[in-house]
């Protein structure tokens, strides 16, 4: 399982859901998390995980990949936030810092 | 009366062919989602094999060398070489045409690296899924053709209800627990819409795998014989009769490796022989088909007799190859192991999909119907569905390792008491009320997957504890998944058999000139 490409699909959807209106009551966000800028950051963390696929599975394979993680951490995503926001904003951290730990050693 | 608008007409088309298809949807969804790891499910099946991993020249020298044996003037050796998922060396005989036809031979299992059968339980093991998932356990072909007008209705199902979805952005993490048909509908949205990617395209290229059935004009205006069109579009060399005369076969170990050079160290997956031992011998080697999206194999054919290299396939043409690559998306022959575990997640995701909602059909309508027997007929069949099913899928299991190995016709009896579990479970349920059908269903099915790590323990030395500490990775992640099987069904009837929760009573509210007046 590429989970560097997984935690960035996770973290970058996670970022569009506190860019809508439920999430963002549930939660304090800092003033600078506006909706736009947090689209932004979870576009772009998308994307890097597209990159990511891209790099290691070729484009053809790679899109197909991203296509079903997306999928996945979608789901993983909309099943914690159904119980907590905090729990699916905490879950973020940890699981960038195993897709960073998987890019780096493998 | 006005007429409906769009939304409306959508809704109502995706009510419909949700419902009529869902059922059947239902198993094959969760059929072919069990089938992404159909070897794992058969080696599992037979955990007395252990079988010594080998090169595939040797494995298919082996194999060879077992059919000059058992069947040296056959028409035709089809020999599936073993790989890191199916640790085996599959065989198919295809005999001579006789009168009377002689009968079809089954499939040979051979040790890899000797080439001798392998002994092992008799069972169908992960084919029974893959093969019922497009063939619904009907005759040929009726249950393709159902199959098929199931994925048709499926591909309607999708179409619809994006368009009737009004909210399918705002909606797009909204899942709420405990709102009666609200909640249904939260769990259909996001277990279809997060993944719809995958559905659509597995609805779309499920149909692609078929295509030539569904839609058989252009071949037979072309063609004299469908097999004609199959060669020509594979690349293959034609098939010549045999000529009689015997001729021994050149070996077959130099070919492969010959193939191996030309395809860059690629493994080969297949060895096809036709007309052994004769003079008009040829040997087909294809690729292993795992390397690439497209499920289209190259294949280099050489001459039997001495060896000499006849042909390779072509390139194929463009609509060979994106029909190609549409059932190597369907397949996922291509994936990993990782890859490999996302596409079954997904594939639960989908079974999820339909399930919850053939449940939301009835709850939309528990309140008003216009056929309290309808509604009541529904509400049986979503149980001997959702519950119901799953516990005939954990029978097959159990019936692997309860049934004695050396049983006659076990693999058969495996397949019907699945069905007998199944119907019988069914039947069973509706003979309790209705409140009570659902938990007792669920916890039976919840019962069966708990059961199974428990019993493998018990019949075989490869349970749990022991898969563990030996590292036996296939082992330990089939009885993993059967306990998570068996935790997310008894949550289900956990929950299915709580009680009703009854809508808070709201103070009435005097009116306000009233108020004023007293």
């Amino acid at each position: 399982m590429p989970l560097d490409a997984l935690a960035g699909a996770y973290a970058g959807l996670t970022c569009f859901a506190l860019a809508t209106r439920r999430p963002r009551q549930a939660i304090a966000l800092p003033s600078a998390a506006t909706p736009p800028r947090l689209r932004l950051l979870g576009a772009f963390l998308l994307g890097l995980a597209l990159a990511l696929l891209a790099a290691q599975l070729g484009t053809a394979l790679g899109i197909v990949a991203w296509i079903g993680i997306v999928g996945i951490a979608a789901l993983a995503l909309v099943l914690l936030l159904s119980r907590s926001t905090r729990a699916a904003l905490l879950a973020v951290p940890p699981l960038l810092l195993l897709g960073a730990a998987a890019l780096l050693f493998g | 009366m006005k007429p409906p608008t769009l939304r409306q007409s959508m809704a109502w088309i995706h009510g419909w062919l949700g419902l009529l298809a869902g059922w059947i949807l239902f198993a094959m969804f969760l059929t072919g989602t069990a089938s992404y790891f159909r070897p794992e499910i058969t080696r599992w099946m037979q955990p007395e094999l252990r079988p010594t991993a080998v090169a595939p020249g040797a494995a298919a020298a082996a194999a060879i060398a077992h059919l000059q044996r058992v069947a040296p003037d056959a028409e035709q050796w089809m020999i599936y070489l073993p790989d890191a998922r199916t640790t085996t060396t599959r065989v198919f005989i295809r005999d001579k045409p006789k009168t009377p036809p002689a009968p079809r031979r089954p499939e040979l299992r051979l040790d890899p690296a000797t080439g001798e059968p392998l002994h092992a339980r008799a069972t169908k093991g992960g084919e029974h899924f893959y093969r019922f998932h497009f063939q619904l356990q009907l005759p040929h072909p009726w249950g393709r053709w159902l199959a098929g007008l199931c994925a048709m209705f499926m591909l309607g199902a999708i179409i619809s209800g994006v368009i009737t979805h009004k909210r399918i952005f705002v909606d797009f993490f909204t899942l709420r627990w405990r709102k009666g048909q609200r909640s249904w509908l939260d769990a259909h949205n996001v277990s279809a819409v997060l993944a719809l990617p995958f559905h659509a395209m597995i609805t779309y290229t499920g149909l692609i795998t078929l295509m030539l059935m569904y839609m058989p004009g252009p071949i037979a205006a072309n063609y004299a014989k469908p097999a004609e069109f199959s060669a020509e579009a594979a690349g293959i060399e034609p098939e010549r009769p045999a000529t009689g005369r015997p001729a021994r076969l050149a070996p077959v170990a130099p070919m492969i490796a010959a193939a191996m050079r030309e395809w860059g160290g690629e493994v080969p997956g297949r060895v096809t022989i036709r007309n052994p031992n004769d003079e008009a011998a040829i040997v087909t080697v294809a690729r292993d088909g795992t390397a690439a999206l497209s499920a289209r194999v190259g294949t280099i054919s050489w001459s039997g007799t001495d060896g000499r290299r006849l042909s390779a396939s072509p390139p194929p043409g463009p609509a060979i190859r994106t029909a190609a690559v549409m059932l190597g998306l369907h397949l996922g022959w291509f994936a990993d192991t990782g890859l490999r575990w996302i596409y079954f997640l997904l594939g639960l995701a989908g079974t999820a999909m339909v399930g919850t909602g053939l449940i939301l059909w009835t709850e939309k309508r528990l309140r008003k119907t216009a056929s309290p027997r309808g509604l009541a007929i529904v509400q049986r069949l979503n149980i001997g569905t959702v519950a119901c099913f799953p516990a005939g899928m954990a029978a097959f299991f159990l019936a692997n390792r309860l049934l004695p190995a050396a049983l006659p016709g076990r693999a058969d009896l495996e397949v019907s008491i699945m069905f007998y579990a199944w119907f019988g479970l069914a039947a069973l349920a509706c003979l309790r009320p209705l409140r009570r059908a659902w938990p007792e269903t669920l916890g039976i099915a919840a019962s069966a997957f708990a059961a199974i790590p428990l019993v493998n323990m018990a019949t075989t030395d490869r349970g749990l504890p022991r898969a563990l500490a030996q590292g036996d990775a296939l082992f330990v992640a089939f009885d993993l998944v059967m306990l998570a099987a068996a935790a997310l069904l008894g949550f289900a009837a956990w929950r299915a058999g709580a009680p009703l929760r009854r809508p808070r009573q709201t103070a009435e509210r005097v009116p306000e000139a009233l108020a004023h007046a007293a």
